[in-house]
């Protein structure tokens, strides 16, 4: 566990996580100005591109370790790996509430549920592709989101769910869905990095 | 390498379907809106939408590619090539698959705008291009410096708040050097101002000599300042270049370009417009001057597409793709003055309320036929130039006697001309129009 706690980098990825969650309510309403595109209207805000940093720190921890070993490790990793990132989305949802709940503003809970959301989508997406081509594909998710993202009135699209505010059920329903999706995914694709070109990595 | 190797193996390739498609389904409406028909710098200018986006993708391809580099640890093993001509055939294919991108939007635009056959627009493209190999030669040297998982999102998205950040500032220099203004170019009677693809090229310029140096000198400390300090210096040419330009990097088309007639008025037109659609607009502005002039309003000798029309002469508004009535709302909006520098400060202007009026009066005097020289109440055109009110209103006027119905226009054209003057209450109704606000 001590082996795997190193490879993985969980204290930096605790810190991450923390750092993630105070920028976010600290900075998070400040407005990134994306180029004003016609029928868009609507906010692009700093705290949906921060939320990304958790989850591309667990992807840089999944491929930190020998990953040709990995595959014939005793220890279940591929569990011990879709815990992490569960916990991460756990603990990420349980701070925003606290901050919630201590008067910060709907803010906490979308930074929250963001972190949640993208940590699903890496263990959805990294088992296929690999966890460096997973890392650009989050990066791709705020970007496509900002251009395309929203209605000419101003609200989200039913698909970015990092746009959608705090208390949408169509996000929620999303976020959780990613997570489950992603923890099957992560579980159940046996030996995902023994493609030759993953292994390489 | 081998082209085909170099081709089949480098990250511009995987991502040129992504770029694509993002270019041609999330940014096509948006490219497709709003182009100036006819004017193939418009096109241009307006495709540079997709310029922080094919950037964004550069700097990230280009990371991945200096990752690669790194972890095949090329340059710990004594390479025979210079680093330089090393990285050089790797990041090409980068470039190149911003630049497929971009052109993939100025194919939108132009035949969006009807400009396909157009020449292509030199400062722009330089611009584009200068901006995507300097995203990309930084995204590599990123992508050298930083673990691939967290140098490929970090390029993607710092480069495009880069790209896309400095066109909020209020200051305006910043935006010229990213080429950020160049998606409001341009109207028909614009051009390209020259300084602004001056400063973009100088930035441009500036950040590929740094990033070049920090690969050829493998990021010492002495390389790392020389970038720094040429970086800098990239940036304050460019700010100093551009330290005059406001918000659009254009200026007004000389109007050496203009082609006019000979007749009564004259008539200038920019050459977009086309032969077929000259003839009709020149006949259109002819009979509606006539019919203006056979009710006694006064009318200029020479219509004109310029920016800023001389004395003496008026501006005719027509869009490259006019139509009749469109050419009938220009005359009469040229015959009005332009809103006074004191009202566009945002000092109350008393005669704004009449400009309405104005224009519903002018438009039913045109439009009324010579043998009967009476007219109904002026149908509302489709862009709101006046409301049914002043539809109303101007159906009163014309009700009066001609020489009643000029003087109250020669008041009107007096209030319209500056802030101090209140506009003339419609005659034998006693109420002022701004009272009735």
């Amino acid at each position: 566990m001590i082996w795997w706690c190193k490879a993985r980098a969980v204290p930096q990825l605790v810190a991450v996580l923390a750092g993630t969650v105070a920028a976010g309510l600290l900075l998070g309403d400040g407005e990134l100005p994306v180029p004003a595109l016609h029928g868009q209207a609507g906010h692009f805000l700093l705290a949906h591109v921060i939320t990304l940093l958790p989850a591309v720190f667990l992807l840089y921890g999944l491929g930190r370790g020998d990953l040709r070993t990995e595959t014939v490790a005793g220890r279940f990793l591929r569990g011990l790996d879709v815990g992490l990132a569960l916990t991460l989305a756990a603990a990420g949802a349980t701070c925003g509430s606290l901050a919630y709940a201590a008067g910060q503003g709907a803010l906490a809970l979308v930074v929250a549920r963001n972190i949640a959301g993208y940590l699903g989508l890496a263990l959805l997406v990294h088992p296929w592709i690999g966890h460096r081509p997973a890392a650009a594909v989050l990066a791709a998710v705020p970007l496509v989101c900002s251009a395309a993202g929203w209605h000419p009135d101003g609200s989200p699209r039913p698909w970015a769910w990092p746009l959608h505010p705090a208390g949408s059920p169509y996000a929620l329903a999303a976020v959780g869905l990613l997570l489950l999706a992603g923890a099957g995914c992560a579980l159940f694709r046996r030996h995902p990095t023994t493609a030759p070109h993953l292994l390489t990595g | 390498m081998l082209l085909r190797t170099v081709l089949r193996v480098s990250a511009g390739t995987r991502v040129l379907p992504f770029l694509l498609g993002f270019v041609l389904v999330a940014l096509g409406d948006e490219l497709t809106a709003w182009v100036t028909p006819a004017y193939g710098l418009a096109a241009a200018g307006h495709a540079s939408l997709a310029l922080p986006f094919a950037c964004a993708a550069c700097a990230a391809a280009g990371a991945w590619e200096g990752g690669r580099l790194h972890r095949g640890g090329v340059f710990d093993r004594s390479p025979v090539r210079s680093a330089l001509a090393i990285t050089t055939p790797v990041l090409l294919p980068v470039a190149l698959m911003g630049g497929l991108g971009m052109l993939a939007a100025l194919t939108t635009a132009a035949l969006a705008g009807g400009t396909a056959d157009g020449v292509p627009q030199p400062g722009v493209l330089a611009v584009w291009a200068g901006l995507l190999l300097a995203n990309t030669l930084v995204g590599s040297v990123v992508g050298r410096v930083l673990a691939p998982v967290v140098a490929v999102p970090l390029a993607l998205i710092s480069s495009f708040v880069l790209n896309a950040y400095p066109v909020a500032f209020d200051t305006y220099w910043p935006r010229h050097l990213v080429g950020g203004g160049l998606s409001d170019c341009c109207a028909v009677d614009q051009v390209l101002d020259g300084r602004a693809v001056a400063a973009s090229l100088a930035f441009s310029g500036a950040v590929c000599a740094a990033a070049v140096l920090l690969v050829r000198r493998r990021g010492g400390p002495l390389a790392l300042a020389a970038a720094l300090a040429v970086t800098a210096g990239g940036v304050a040419l460019g700010g100093w270049t551009a330290r005059d330009l406001g918000p659009e990097p254009v200026r007004p088309r000389s109007s050496a370009a203009l082609r006019c007639d000979s007749g009564q008025p004259r008539v200038c037109l920019w050459p977009e417009l086309g032969a077929a659609r000259s003839v009709l607009v020149r006949e259109e502005v002819r009979r509606t001057a006539g019919a203006l002039a056979r009710r006694g309003v006064p009318v200029p000798a020479v219509f004109t597409m310029a920016a800023r029309p001389g004395p003496g002469e008026a501006g005719l508004g027509v869009p490259t793709d006019a139509r009749a009535p469109d050419v009938t709302a220009a005359v009469v909006g040229g015959l009005l003055p332009r809103t006074p520098d004191c009202a566009r400060r945002g000092d109350p202007y008393p005669a704004a309320a009449v400009t309405g009026t104005a224009t519903a009066w002018l438009t039913a005097t045109a439009a009324s036929t010579a043998t009967t020289g009476i007219t109904g109440t002026p149908e509302r055109p489709a862009d709101g130039r006046f409301t049914p009110a002043d539809s109303a209103r101007a159906a009163q006027l014309l009700q009066l006697p001609e020489a009643t119905q000029l003087a109250w226009y020669r008041d009107t054209l007096d209030a319209l001309a500056d802030c101090g003057t209140l506009p003339p209450p419609v005659p034998h109704t006693g109420a002022t129009i701004g009272g009735e606000r």
